[in-house]
């Protein structure tokens, strides 16, 4: 018992990550968590399978070179669900900190999540690379310890602006957001991109984010008489109900944008999805990285089209790899500022880096459901070719 | 705000107000016979709404026809659920009965949320069946036709229930017991078997509000509670009790939501609560109760 406290108070004078300092590490460990259950796992819950796919891929050429041990060390991901819960997902990033003692973390999906997340972040001193958050609020006060690889969510729709004005037959939008902070933040950037390219916003309100019954909402927006509607809905069913209801009370705008609507949102429509432009991370190409991103989604089990965000997990992964090969160390510090230099290029045209703040490049690119599925109109020469406007057809 | 608007608006908040009062029917038929809140009235709706989204989508056969099918099997889920839960607590003191149950029902609730949220069929969290019907319009109305076929279905449902209440034995016996239990009881009805048989009725409609919710809207694990708490805000408002005044206030809910939620999206959800306040500052009774 004495043997047992003397040792506990030995270890608690150690400085913490002393042992591993001085051997070579076997290799390096990422975590982070997923939503496996809760509101937000119909967007998420499949990207455990895509982190073991890239994984597998990085182990098998050897794992990550590491100029300070002089070998590569294999990468091993530990994951966990948050639930949907900031509370819960706090609790396992303090876990993976103490307990899984990973080198860095990988952030979840949403910034509620990667709020309660960045606390473990700042308090562990782990290098953080934020996936899915992009809410200003998370940059508000300086954080040496996190980046994101995403633009900030009021620029969210930059590609989408971009693809709009060269369309042209649009002149008069009305946006929907629900209320939340992601949400608004990325609806009050749309309005403000398209009043700077010319366009006219009619209308433009918050729906509280419980709402069900959208039919007052609509017929505000018919009274307005837009060109094209808007929807701002992280998940469903938002979108899904207000789209139900939008085809209902005839609601039939000549274009229908709804910028996160994964899967079940074409289901719940059926053909009336046809047409619907909406958004994703990632386009089509015939880069390796174009390639490499098709193979980690086949191998997780889904088509790149079926989760938007599954671009987003993938450019973090090769963020996170090749920071570490530039730190060559695990030293937490060297990490991190390996990090924030990052000047990767990806799938032929996107240069990744990060602003003062954090704040990455990575924005969605405009797509459009035809026969069910969601084609890209990216590059925009292609987009206009393939592009088909709704039309008011439900 | 024109004619036109002012109708358009008056008809989609009776139709809403209509397809929330057959669920609120049902919580108050349950209140009205056992005296216990029912806080798990939402996840029978959400459950069957699920059954319903598989029946119709794994089976490829039409929703109404799935909420025909799949809502009746809720009548043995409300029987079993007082049998096995309520039915326990039946000869505590009438104050620790009535917490107990309550909180009984809370716990249902909370476990039937999480067990749909885990079991909630691979990563789609929300079900939502891909079914319309041609829009109709009234010169410059437009009437929202798959809302008026549940509104009409919800009438049906309610005449039905009304017919029942009315017209044979366990009717009389439910409205007995409702108004006097021990009244009942000394008459020979045998009121612990009538308190099942009003469970069975009540998730009997909270199950068909599912599988119309399914249909019209979607449905989530989360949608319960407070789904709940709006039909507890309908059936207070209109005085408990009172079916008349259930509908009453579902309507007033619908017509509340429709008229703000124009206006001012943000305080649509609100205004259920805030009508709420205001009917029981000036009848603390509710708007038809004794």
């Amino acid at each position: 018992m004495l043997l047992g406290l003397a040792g506990l108070a030995l270890a608690a004078l150690l400085p913490a990550g002393a042992p591993q300092a001085q051997g070579t590490p076997k290799e390096i460990v990422i975590g982070g968590t997923i939503s496996q259950s809760g509101p937000l796992q119909g967007i998420v819950a499949p990207f455990v399978k895509l982190a073991k796919a890239w994984e597998d891929r990085v182990n098998a050429r050897g794992g990550i070179p590491m100029k300070a041990y002089g070998k590569s060390l294999p990468i091993r991901f530990v994951i966990y669900d948050d639930k949907s819960d900031p509370a819960t997902t706090l609790s396992f990033y303090e876990r993976l900190a103490t307990v899984d003692k990973v080198d860095v973390f990988i952030g979840p999906f949403s910034s509620g999540l990667h709020n309660a997340a960045l606390q473990a972040s700042v308090s562990h001193k782990i290098p953080f690379f934020m996936v899915e958050g992009n809410d200003p609020f998370l940059f508000k006060d300086p954080n040496p310890w996190r980046v994101t690889g995403l633009a900030p969510a009021d620029k969210e729709q930059t590609r989408m602006v971009q693809f709009l004005s060269k369309l042209g037959g649009l002149k008069t939008f009305a946006i929907l957001a629900r209320d939340n902070l992601h949400e608004k933040e990325s609806a009050k950037g749309l309005a403000e991109m398209l009043s700077q390219a010319g366009f006219q916003v009619v209308y433009q309100e918050t729906a509280p984010a419980d709402t069900k019954d959208f039919a007052s909402i609509v017929l505000a927006m018919k009274q307005k008489n837009p060109d094209a509607v808007v929807v701002e809905a992280l998940a469903p069913p938002s979108n899904i109900q207000f789209l139900k209801q939008a085809r209902e009370q005839g609601l039939n705008p000549k274009e229908l944008f709804v910028s996160h609507a994964p899967v079940p949102v074409i289901k719940g429509l059926g053909p009336s999805s046809e047409n619907m432009v909406s958004m994703l991370y990632s386009f089509d190409g015939d880069s390796a990285d174009h390639k490499e991103f098709q193979e980690l989604c086949k191998a997780a089990g889904f088509e790149p089209w079926q989760y938007s965000e599954a671009g987003i997990r993938y450019r973090a992964y090769r963020r996170i790899e090749d920071a570490l090969e530039r730190a060559g160390t695990l030293d937490k510090e060297a990490v991190r500022k390996a990090m924030w230099s990052t000047d990767l290029t990806l799938f032929g045209e996107e240069q990744m880096k990060h602003d003062a703040t954090g704040f990455g490049t990575d924005m969605p690119y405009p797509v459009q459901v035809h026969d069910g599925k969601y084609v890209s109109l990216w590059p925009i020469e292609k987009g206009l070719k393939v592009h088909r406007f709704k039309d008011g057809k439900w | 705000m024109d004619g036109t608007l002012l109708l358009q608006l008056t008809i989609n908040g009776v139709l809403l107000g209509g397809v929330y009062t057959l669920a609120a029917f049902g919580l108050s038929l349950i209140f009205g016979v056992s005296g216990v809140l029912n806080l798990a009235h939402g996840e029978f709706l959400m459950l069957s709404g699920f059954l319903v989204f598989l029946v119709s989508d794994r089976l490829g056969i039409n929703p109404f026809v799935a909420v025909a099918l799949v809502s009746p099997l809720f009548f043995a889920v409300g029987y079993a659920f007082e049998r096995l839960l309520i039915r326990p607590l039946a000869l505590r003191k009438e104050h620790v009965r009535l917490a107990s149950a309550t909180l009984v029902t809370l716990g249902a609730a909370l476990i039937l949320e999480d067990g749909a949220a885990f079991f909630s069929l691979g990563t789609e969290f929300e079900k939502s069946v891909g079914y319309f019907l041609p829009t109709l319009r009234l010169g410059p109305l437009v009437l929202p036709s798959l809302k008026l076929v549940v509104f009409g279905l919800v009438a049906l449902l309610i005449a039905g229930l009304a017919a029942f209440l009315k017209y044979t034995y366990v009717g009389l016996a439910v409205q007995a017991v409702t108004q006097s239990p021990r009244g009942a009881l000394l008459n020979g009805v045998p009121t612990a078997r009538i308190g099942a048989v009003a469970f069975g009725i009540g998730t009997f409609l909270a199950a068909a509000a599912g599988g119309l919710e399914v249909i019209h809207s979607y449905v989530s694990p989360l949608i319960g509670l407070p789904l709940t708490l709006k039909y507890l805000c309908i059936i207070v408002m209109g005085g408990l009790g009172s079916f008349v005044g259930v509908a009453l206030g579902g309507i007033l809910i619908g017509l509340g939501e429709s008229f703000v939620g124009f206006l001012n999206p943000a305080w649509g959800q609100t205004v259920a609560y805030l009508l709420l306040v205001l009917v029981l500052l000036t009848r603390p009774t509710g708007l038809l109760g004794k």
